[in-house]
């Protein structure tokens, strides 16, 4: 398929990480790595603090930290942990 | 119950008493405040209830819970607890419970490493909004299998119980066991770092199951180390806990009335109340006929009495009770009588349990009736029975509550056998029914065996089943002991031989007297015939000679007796 627009973010994602904790830090370093080497421009990372945001972390049952839930594209995949497996991490994002 | 602790508390642990019925007692006030609890357990076990109750409680009492499920959804969880009649909503509507769904997508990845910082966020978030200090996790086995490690595993829950107690949160976490002894093993190390491990165990043994609770640690606590049988009922987990002090034994109240007059002082008096009567013996000896004698007479005196029945249905013994003149009817009507029948193998003996002490909670039966023993071997295994009849009499016992046991044996007379499942020690009166065989017959037998704190009979009585209840007739001693049936009429008939034989000897003579009587009248009555031919022949002859001696009057007459006179004359000489 074509790509329409190109602006227009494709990629939805949630990471949701605790505070300064050492394993939020490495996955914000690790996603943001991997999302700007290919696909720069055409996501929405939302980065959510669960220690400031409770709230958000009961609705999207966020039991552990870091936790990145790729909203799009569909379906929705949860992935945990630091994201130190980039292979994974890029499978998940179908890169 | 708050009260009855309080001194233990004083100066040890603290404590929080969950309310479960039963459990606070084994552990002696409650689960220990602000440490963590750990509930391990089978599936279907009642791990969850056991946390729901928990904090359902809690929560009546104005103590908010927070419940965190990896298992079920939310809504299963409130479903469940309404079955139960614990309407979870409302109290969440009112902050003082939360239901956390904590389902891990199996479909998550795994890339490095991980914490469970955003549990423990919602927790301290939620409990912090709503005053909370009770968690329950249900099951930390599932939230710790995410890591797969289980050195990591162990750390994690170390990190876990840590949190809870530096937060002063009382926490129980269930854990499943399982027959699986790798998994097993695998959480063996909860059970070393927890406070307080409580052990759940199901077991099915002949296609009944049975529920047993066992407290295996409390640090810094004593606490019952007994296996103590349990039931989920329809208000929630049960705890049956046998007196940790062992049986009590009560002194024996005054003598009541069996029911039949001469079984009373055969008895010595009576029954005793509070008291165990075992009354055994064979199919057909009159164990139930005995046993509802008592109920008929006890209830006419305005006492209730609780049935315990697992042979027959409450119909088929009111039936079958007015065949020898016993009616229980009017007992049942004026609510004197309940009963209370099942199948042993309907449920497991705890449910059996259960049943019978809640009926005696809200009938306050003075007496109840078992009947029967040898039938509670049905509920499971002889152990299960065992367990159902010495926690049942020991809460009547402590209860003040007249037990009467009836015991089928399979022998006509086997002593050995009819006490039963090793209650005997509990058996403060014991009645054995019997049935011998003497001389071609049957005969119904009574013995009491036991009858403690009495001064009793201990020979062996005849007695009948009548259409007016049971008759004792009297012991008879003869030179071989106890006689029965033909055999006791036969020496009771040689005993009046002589007599008869007199009686009959004067009879005989009196009807000979009435022969010689009747002889002589005979004699008289032949005589006296004779006499009249004799003497009816004697007139037929002189009638005959009158008319003879006519008749020639008349011939001479005839012949002329001028002419005879003449001649007479001639004869004679001629004037």
């Amino acid at each position: 398929m074509a790509q329409i627009h190109d602006n227009t973010p494709k990629y939805k994602l949630k990471l949701f990480i605790a505070g300064n904790e050492p394993n939020s830090i490495q996955a914000i370093n690790n996603i943001n790595d991997i999302l700007d080497s290919r696909i720069k421009d055409r996501y929405k990372l939302e980065i959510i603090d669960i220690l400031n945001d409770f709230q958000s972390a009961i609705d999207h049952g966020v039991l552990v930290t870091p936790m990145l839930i790729i909203i799009e594209p569909l379906p929705e995949t949860t992935i945990v942990g630091t994201l130190s497996n980039a292979e994974k991490v890029k499978a998940a994002l179908r890169l | 119950m708050e009260n009855k602790y309080a001194t233990i508390d004083k100066g040890t642990l603290p404590k929080i008493p969950t309310r479960i019925a039963g459990l606070d007692d084994i552990l002696q006030g409650g689960i220990p405040e602000h440490r963590t609890t750990i509930i391990s357990g089978g599936p279907g076990c009642g791990k969850s209830i056991f946390g729901i109750e928990f904090l359902y409680m809690g929560a009546k009492e104005g103590h908010p819970g927070i419940y965190v499920t990896f298992e079920e959804r939310a809504d299963a969880v409130r479903q469940n607890a309404m079955t139960m009649g614990w309407n979870l909503a409302e109290l969440e509507k009112q902050n003082l419970m939360f239901i956390m769904e904590a389902n891990l997508d199996p479909k998550t990845l795994i890339s490095g490493d991980f914490s469970i910082q955003g549990l423990f966020t919602i927790i301290e978030g939620k409990a912090k909004a709503m005053n909370c200090t009770r968690i329950v996790i249900d099951a930390v086995d599932i939230l710790l299998r995410m890591y797969n490690d289980f050195s990591r595993e162990r750390s994690e829950y170390y990190v876990l119980h840590d949190w809870f107690s530096s937060r002063k949160m009382t926490s129980i976490m269930s854990v499943k066991s399982s027959q699986d002894h790798s998994l097993t093993k695998r959480y063996e190390f909860l059970d070393f770092m927890a406070d307080c491990v409580i052990h759940l165990d199901q077991r099915v043994r002949d296609q009944i199951s049975t529920r047993r609770i066992r407290v295996t640690k409390y640090r810094g606590s004593n606490f019952g180390r007994n296996e103590y049988p349990y039931v989920i009922s329809d208000k929630g987990l049960n705890i049956v806990p046998i007196s940790t002090t062992g049986l009590r034994h009560r002194p024996l109240g005054d003598p009541v009335s069996s029911g039949n007059i001469r079984l009373d002082s055969i008895l010595g008096g009576g029954y005793r109340r509070a008291s165990c009567v075992l009354i055994a013996g064979i199919t057909g000896a009159g164990k139930t006929t005995l046993a509802n004698t008592f109920i008929h007479s006890v209830c006419s005196a305005d006492e209730r009495v609780l049935y315990i029945g697992f042979e027959e249905s409450e119909e088929a013994i009111v039936t079958n009770m007015l065949s020898p003149g016993i009616d229980l009817r009017p007992a049942i009507q004026s609510k004197k009588l309940r009963f209370l029948t099942s199948l042993p193998e309907a449920m497991g003996a705890e449910e059996h349990l259960m049943r019978a002490i809640d009926q005696i909670k809200s009938f306050k039966p003075a007496h109840i009736i078992l009947d029967a023993v040898s039938a509670c071997d049905r509920m499971g295994s002889t152990q299960t029975a065992f367990e159902y009849l010495i926690r049942l009499l020991n809460y009547c016992k402590e209860n003040d509550i007249t037990c009467i046991l009836l015991n089928q044996t399979v022998r006509a007379m086997d002593i050995h056998q009819i006490s039963g499942m090793e209650i005997s020690s509990m058996v403060d009166t014991a009645l054995f029914l019997g049935m011998v065989e003497v001389g071609g017959e049957i005969n119904r037998m009574l013995l009491v065996l036991k009858s403690r704190g009495l001064a009793h009979s201990n020979q062996y009585r005849e007695y009948l089943i009548t259409d007016n209840g049971i008759e004792l007739l009297d012991v008879y001693i003869g030179e071989g002991g106890v006689l029965t049936g033909a055999a006791r009429q036969e020496q009771e008939a040689k005993e009046s031989a002589n007599q008869r034989l007199r009686e009959n000897h004067i009879i005989l003579k009196k009807h000979e007297l009435t022969h010689k009587e009747a002889a002589k009248q005979a004699k008289i009555a032949a005589l006296q015939a004779e006499i009249d031919i004799f003497k009816s022949e004697l007139d037929a002859l002189m009638e005959e000679e009158n008319i003879w001696h006519q008749g020639r009057n008349i011939r001479s007459q005839l012949r002329g007796k001028a002419k005879d006179d003449a001649l007479h004359k001639l004869i004679l000489g001629n004037d």
